[in-house]
């Protein structure tokens, strides 16, 4: 950092050497007052180098406890975000992050779902045997490179965070060497996130061409300013756009997310669909309050024609395609984790929405991305509960298809009732978190006056109801051969009970939250 | 708009179709051509080639890269540093606010996170030439009496 904000200068002045004793005090000054808004990351960090040193010193039997001591580090992290609270608003580091509400609601966020994805990695089976040290490292480290994504200000370092994420994510796609769809879902990872990592790279060197400057804000008020007429803004968007939608799964970026979620292990493909998407839609947030917050813009092409780009309309034409095809392709899926994988593309979609109907319309309207913020809490406690129930029958028996579905009402009540409600919640039928907030997304849809995507939102649901309802059917309808009770641990109920509670809360007590996040800011990025 | 650029994209197909015209044609019609066997092989001065370039490349040296980045990016870091040092301690001591040891602390940080990446490539054994199989005696380099200290392929699959 300091060698940065040395060269930073450089690049005006000559440095001499009375030039840098002269600043360097201040800039000390500057970076260690910082530290302290700071200090979750710098414990995720401490975490990722004391989860891969301590599990070198450990018995690789014993290897599997690091999942505690990766626990505690994230557990800590989410105190000291908390106690750092809701209501910054500043620049961090001469401009590189901020600190700001909406980032630290972020920052809960992921924290959060990755207390849950702890205990289902140390549940998990398949990796029996193996050191578990360098995987939870891996995963720490995917957690710091998504906090620097959801407060970045700056063009690099939201590149850097995005890069971040993503090599530990496929690192941990492959994790299970020698398992062959593992192997082939983190290879098609790489190839998609290398290509539109290139793409959006190649978009932002378009925006720091046009304008300057790598700084989001200064980005963001230069095209509003001075309204460019160039195609490059709109070439610069699109591509900048690939980016975002390779991380959120949307549609024409969406074609790697079926196998890596089917080839990854269960509670990481669970991280994926929450987590990962969680960050990209904060980048996309903080990006789009930039390019598409401000509305429409006026296009002059070279021949004089004044084109009007409707970014709220390109937005939603995505999301209207995201919702359709993921809903149309898991109608068709006998995987459970696949068909999971085609519903959180399509539940991108629906958070999409959110994006479209950015700017609020109508006074007293919820601003979209309040409903993305909504919509997000309640889709992380739904679709992980979702995953955690399947994760508990694969591991208890083996199958991840449909079939082992068969019958399981009278095998295992709690776990069918549990699943039940996750998958009504994810159609979005009340009392569930689902069905607030994909009201609230609607509702901002419409109050912007884009009744047309709302209805092709509902007829999506609809169509969901389908492959969702499927499943409920198979548990409670129909019988299965093997009557057998399902074991489960007092620990292991808990924990599914745990994860019913804030669905069923979302869904009935939402106004605390809805409040909450109301009174969130969101500092342009 | 675009086309103030177009004298730019002219040169620039004129330019390639002249470097094409002399290297093509003009080569073909004033250069002496003699065929002769000699003129087929790898190296015209007269050496005769041994063996097959694409050999066999030991996987372990991409581990070694690794390694060497580690030091690497230690060096890159630690001199521009070493030689601000004494304006930097200076500066602080001059401005009477902060730890004079600021400089000094932070690169020490930094040494540190590169050190765990030392012990972790030296715990996990790939400091070492000949790798110990699990669960076989490590062998030592200089190779002893009676073994080539290349490893033992057979035993290795086996």
């Amino acid at each position: 950092m300091m060698f940065f904000a040395l060269s930073k200068q450089a690049g005006q002045i000559a440095v001499t050497n009375a030039d840098v004793q002269e600043k360097f005090p201040g800039l000390v000054q500057e970076i260690t007052s910082n530290l302290g808004a700071f200090l979750p990351e710098l414990i995720l960090a401490v975490g990722v180098m004391w989860v891969i040193m301590a599990d070198l010193f450990t018995r690789r039997e014993r290897s599997r406890r690091m999942g505690f001591h990766a626990f505690a580090f994230v557990a800590v992290a989410l105190v000291s975000v908390i106690c750092h609270g809701f209501s910054g608003d500043q620049e961090l580091f001469r401009g590189m992050i901020v600190d700001d509400g909406f980032g630290a609601f972020f920052k809960v966020l992921l924290l959060v779902g990755t207390l849950i994805c702890i205990p289902m990695v140390m549940m998990t089976r398949s990796f029996d045997g193996r050191r578990m040290g360098e995987f939870y490292g891996l995963l720490l480290g995917s957690v710091l490179g998504m906090f620097l994504m959801v407060t970045a200000k700056n063009m690099i370092m939201f590149f850097l965070g995005i890069e971040f994420a993503s090599y530990t994510s496929y690192l941990l796609t492959g994790y299970l060497k020698g398992d062959r769809r593992g192997a082939e879902g983190a290879l098609k990872y790489v190839i998609y996130g290398s290509v539109a990592s290139g793409a959006m790279a190649y978009g932002l060197s378009l925006l720091y061409g046009l304008t300057g400057s790598l700084d989001m804000a200064d980005v963001a008020q230069g095209l509003i300013v001075s309204r460019t007429t160039d195609v490059t803004v709109l070439i610069a968007g699109l591509l900048c756009f690939a980016g975002f939608g390779y991380k959120i799964a949307a549609f024409p970026m969406h074609f790697w997310s079926p196998d890596v979620y089917e080839g990854a292990p269960i509670p990481f493909t669970a991280f994926l669909s929450v987590i990962s998407k969680a960050a990209g839609f904060a980048v996309l947030l903080r990006f789009a309050e930039g390019m598409v917050g401000t509305g429409n813009w006026e296009l002059t092409l070279s021949n004089g024609d004044v084109v009007g780009v409707d970014w709220p309309l390109v937005v939603g034409v995505i999301s209207a395609l995201t919702m359709t095809v993921g809903n149309f392709a898991a109608l068709f899926q006998r995987n459970l984790k696949r068909l999971l994988a085609y519903s959180s593309i399509a539940h991108a979609g629906y958070l999409l929405m959110g994006i479209a109907a950015l700017a609020p319309g109508a006074e007293n309207a919820i601003p979209g991305w309040q409903a993305i913020l909504f919509y997000l809490v309640a889709y992380l406690f739904m679709n992980l509960g979702a995953f955690l129930v399947v994760s508990i029958i694969a591991e208890k028996t083996g199958r991840e298809t449909l079939d082992a579905y068969r019958g399981l009402g009278s095998r295992s009540a709690l776990l069918s009732v549990a699943l039940g409600i996750f998958l009504i919640s994810l159609i979005g039928l009340p009392p569930t978190g689902g069905f607030t907030g994909k009201v609230q997304l609607i509702k901002a849809v419409v109050d912007d006056g884009q009744i047309w995507l709302a209805l092709v939102a509902v007829v999506n649901t609809v169509v969901s109801v389908y492959y969702y309802a499927r499943i409920i059917r198979l548990m409670f309808l129909e019988e299965s051969d093997d009557t057998s009770k399902v074991p489960l641990s007092a620990p292991v109920s808990a924990f599914v009970v745990l994860m019913i509670v804030p669905v069923l809360w979302l869904g009935v007590f939402f106004g605390s939250t809805v409040d909450f996040i109301r009174d969130l800011t969101l500092t342009l990025g | 708009m675009l086309f103030q650029y177009a004298h730019a994209l002219i040169g620039f197909l004129f330019g390639m179709l002249f470097v094409a015209l002399q290297v093509f044609l003009l080569v073909r019609l004033l250069a002496p051509r003699v065929k002769e066997p000699m003129k087929d092989s790898t190296y015209e001065c007269g050496e005769p080639p041994v063996g097959d370039a694409w050999v066999r490349f030991d996987m372990r040296f991409y581990t070694m890269a690794l390694i060497f980045i580690i030091f690497e990016v230690e060096a890159v870091f630690l001199f521009p540093w070493a030689t601000v040092y004494n304006d930097l301690i200076a500066g602080l001591r001059a401005a009477g606010t902060g730890n004079v040891l600021f400089p000094f602390i932070e690169v020490f940080v930094f040494i540190l996170v590169l050190g765990v990446g030392l012990i972790y490539v030296w715990k996990k054994g790939d400091m070492d030439w000949v790798k110990a199989m699990r669960g076989q005696p490590k062998q030592s380099w200089p190779p002893t009496e009676g073994s080539t200290g290349e490893r033992d392929v057979e035993k290795d699959v086996a």
